[in-house]
C-alpha cells in the first residue's frame, strides 16, 4: 500500500463507496478504502429475494440492543453490511429519498448547504448517469407480485391518494416502491460506484481489514490503525482526511474508541481523552415496524407455486419471486392531526416476514407499520469488550406509542378493504389499544436504519460542524446516516447516498481553500 | 468447461435432495422426483448463482424445466450468455 494517502475512508458501505469515487475523480488524489467484511461476492447479494440469507453471515454485522423495556423487554437482532456496498448490499433494495419537511429541518439544523435544493441536486447525482457511468440503477420491480395491486387499490378505498414510484415518501399517499436492481440482480452503491472506478490507480481498495482506532498527532487526525484478518497490526497515515463511514453504529464506536467523546465515559473506558465531544453516540434514531401477517389463502395453501416453474422464471429472464425484494408497495400517510409530514409508512410485502425473513414458508402477505418520525432518542456507548452497547430507547417518548398504534389501526382497514376480501380469521386486527400493545410487546422490530449518532449542525453540542468536520480535532469527518439530525421518512439507503454525494461536493469545495498539512 | 456441469449440479441437488449424487440420473424430476419446494428452491438458487455464472437466457420463450436434464441445459444455455455488465 502506497503511504502517499490523501484521504483514508473507513467503510466500504452507501456512503463510503460514493466518497471513495468522487474523491479518486481527481487523479492527484490519493484515495484508500478500508472494508471490515469480505468482498461482494456471494450470491445471495445478487438474488433479490435473498437477502434475509444474508444475516448471520460473514457479511453482515451480528448485534443485539439491549432489553428495550417499551417491547415487552425484548432484546433486537440489529443486523448491518459488513462487506462491499454495506448495506445496500444485503438490505430490501427500497429507493426512497424523503419529504421535503426532512431536509428543511436538516437545513435548520445545520446550514443551507443541507436544504431541499442541495439534496435534490445530490439526489439526481445519486441515480446512474450514462455519461459517468456511475451512480445507482433505480426502477420498477421487474416482475411485481400481482397482489400488491390489491394493497393500493385498498389504500385507494380509505381514501389514499396513488402516487408514481419515483414520488413515494416525497408527498403523502401509496404506490409501488422503487428499487435499486438492474436486470433483475441487486444493484449495490459497491456496483454503482466502486465497479467503476476499477481502473483508478489512485484508488486502493482493502478488505478483510479492522480499523481499531484514529490516530492523531495532538487533535490533528493523522491515520488509522487496523488489523487484517490473520490479527496483525497495520497503521496507515494520509495527508488530508481520515473519513469515518462506518454506519450509526460503527462511527460513533469508532470516534469513542479513538478518545471522541464524552469524556466521563472515555475515563470509566481507560481510553485517553483526543477530544470531549459529549454528543458522540447520543440522539440515535431508528424506524421500529410491527408487522401484521395475513395467512394464506386456502388456493395458495393447496396449490403451492411450483418451485421448478419459479427456478426457470428466474434463470431464463430474472422473473418471478425470486427477483422480489419482499417490500413491493408501501403507503406513506398522517395518522396525527396536524402533523406537518406523513408519520406512518405502510409497507407491503409478498411474504408472511416473520424472523427477518429468514423463515420463507408461509405465503400469505405482511402490512408492516413503520413509525417514521419517531420522537424517541437512543443512545451507543462502548460495553467493556469496546464494542457498540445500542440502546435505541424505542417508544420511550410518550407520543411515538400512541402514533404507532394509530398506525396499526389504520393497516387493519386497509386489510379489510381488499377488493378480494380477506377473511377475518387469516390476520389478527389491531383495533384496541390493548390488541396495539400486544403486538407493539411481541412482534415490533427494526427495519434496520439507525441515524443520527454523530449529529451534524451549526450549534456547538453538535458532533459534527456543517461540513462533516468533528468538533474538537481536525483532519477528521463523519460521512454516513450517523450525521443526519433527524432520521429522514423514508428507507435510509438512498438519503445516505445522496448525503454522501453531498458530502463529496463540501469535501472537494474546501481541498481547495484548505491546503494538506 | 460445460462437461463439467451435470457433475455439479448432482453434487449440489445431492445436497438439496439429501441423496447421494450417484443416485441422481438426468430423468430425475426436480419436484416428484427430488422434493423440490419453496423452501429449498432459495437454497437451490443461491448454490446454482455460486457454482455457475449464469447470464440471462431469452426470457420470451418458455422454458420446460422439469428434469435435472432441463436444469442442465438451462445452465449451459445461460452460461454463454452473461448481461450482468449491460
Amino acid at each position: 500500500m502506497t503511504n502517499h494517502v490523501d484521504y483514508l475512508v473507513v467503510g466500504a458501505g452507501s456512503a463510503g463507496c460514493v466518497l471513495a469515487n468522487r474523491l479518486s475523480e481527481n487523479s492527484g488524489r490519493h484515495v484508500t478504502l478500508l472494508e471490515s467484511g469480505p468482498t461482494d461476492s456471494r450470491a445471495e447479494i445478487r438474488i433479490p429475494a435473498a437477502f434475509p440469507r444474508l444475516m448471520g453471515t460473514e457479511c453482515a454485522w451480528d448485534r443485539r440492543t439491549v432489553a428495550q423495556a417499551e417491547l415487552g423487554g425484548r432484546e433486537l437482532y440489529w443486523p448491518s453490511g459488513r462487506t462491499l456496498g454495506g448495506s445496500s448490499s444485503i438490505n430490501a433494495q427500497i429507493w426512497t429519498h424523503g419529504h421535503p419537511h426532512d431536509y428543511t429541518t436538516w437545513a435548520q439544523a445545520a446550514g443551507d448547504q443541507w436544504d431541499t435544493d442541495r439534496m435534490r441536486w445530490a439526489r439526481s447525482r445519486a441515480e446512474y448517469s450514462v455519461a459517468t457511468d456511475t451512480g445507482l440503477r433505480v426502477g420498477a420491480l421487474r416482475d411485481p407480485d400481482p397482489r400488491a395491486r390489491d394493497f393500493l387499490t385498498a389504500c385507494d378505498k380509505v381514501g389514499i391518494t396513488a402516487l408514481r414510484a419515483d414520488q413515494l415518501s416525497t408527498t403523502d399517499g401509496s404506490g409501488m416502491l422503487q428499487v435499486s436492481q438492474h436486470h433483475g440482480r441487486r444493484f449495490s452503491v459497491a456496483d454503482g460506484y466502486l465497479t467503476p472506478t476499477v481502473e483508478r490507480d489512485n484508488l486502493t481498495v482493502r478488505t478483510d481489514v479492522l480499523v481499531r482506532r484514529i490516530l492523531f498527532d495532538g487533535t490533528r487526525a493523522v491515520g488509522v490503525e487496523y488489523t487484517d484478518s490473520a490479527g496483525d497490526v497495520y497503521q496507515q497515515t494520509c495527508r488530508r482526511d481520515v473519513l469515518v463511514c462506518c454506519g450509526a453504529v460503527g462511527s460513533p464506536r469508532l470516534l469513542l474508541a479513538s478518545g471522541i467523546g464524552d469524556p466521563d465515559h472515555l475515563t470509566a473506558q481507560a481510553i485517553p481523552l483526543v477530544a470531549a465531544v459529549p454528543g458522540v453516540g447520543t440522539n440515535l434514531m431508528d424506524h421500529l415496524q410491527v408487522p401484521i401477517l395475513v395467512t394464506e389463502t386456502p388456493d395458495e395453501v393447496d396449490e403451492p407455486r411450483n418451485p421448478s416453474v419459479e427456478l426457470a422464471r428466474y434463470f431464463t429472464g430474472r422473473r418471478g419471486p425470486l427477483s422480489s425484494n419482499l417490500a413491493e408497495a408501501a403507503a406513506f400517510v398522517r395518522v396525527e392531526p396536524g402533523a406537518s409530514a406523513p408519520d406512518i409508512e405502510l409497507l407491503w410485502m409478498p411474504v408472511q416476514f416473520e424472523d427477518h425473513g429468514r423463515d420463507t414458508r408461509k405465503r400469505g402477505f405482511t402490512i408492516c407499520v413503520v413509525l417514521l418520525a419517531p420522537h424517541s432518542r437512543g443512545r451507543i456507548w462502548l460495553g467493556p469488550d469496546r464494542d457498540a452497547v445500542i440502546d435505541p430507547a424505542y417508544l420511550h417518548d410518550p407520543r411515538d406509542r400512541p402514533t404507532l398504534a394509530r398506525g396499526l389501526q389504520l393497516a387493519t382497514q386497509v386489510i379489510a378493504a381488499h377488493p378480494t376480501g380477506v377473511d377475518p380469521q387469516r390476520y389478527t386486527a389491531v383495533d384496541t389499544d390493548a390488541a396495539a400493545q400486544y403486538v407493539i410487546d411481541n412482534r415490533a422490530e427494526t427495519l434496520y436504519h439507525p441515524a443520527g449518532t454523530c449529529r451534524m449542525g451549526v450549534d456547538v453540542e453538535s458532533v459534527v460542524d456543517p461540513y462533516l468536520r468533528v468538533r474538537g480535532v481536525s483532519g477528521l469527518r463523519v460521512v454516513d446516516a450517523a450525521v443526519m439530525p433527524v432520521i429522514p421518512r423514508a428507507h435510509t439507503n438512498a438519503p445516505t447516498v445522496a448525503l454522501a454525494e453531498n458530502a463529496a461536493r463540501l469535501i472537494r469545495a474546501t481541498e481547495n481553500i484548505l491546503p494538506a498539512d | 468447461m460445460n462437461d463439467t456441469i451435470a457433475p455439479r449440479l448432482r453434487t449440489i441437488l445431492a445436497t438439496i435432495a439429501s441423496k447421494n449424487d450417484t443416485d441422481i440420473s438426468g430423468e430425475d424430476r426436480l419436484v416428484e422426483d427430488l422434493g423440490l419446494n419453496s423452501m429449498s428452491l432459495i437454497e437451490l438458487s443461491i448454490k446454482l448463482e455460486s457454482e455457475f455464472d449464469l447470464g440471462m437466457v431469452d426470457d420470451t420463450q418458455s422454458t420446460n424445466l422439469v428434469t435435472v436434464g432441463d436444469l442442465e441445459n438451462l445452465i449451459r444455455t445461460a452460461q454463454s450468455s452473461d448481461t450482468r455488465t449491460a
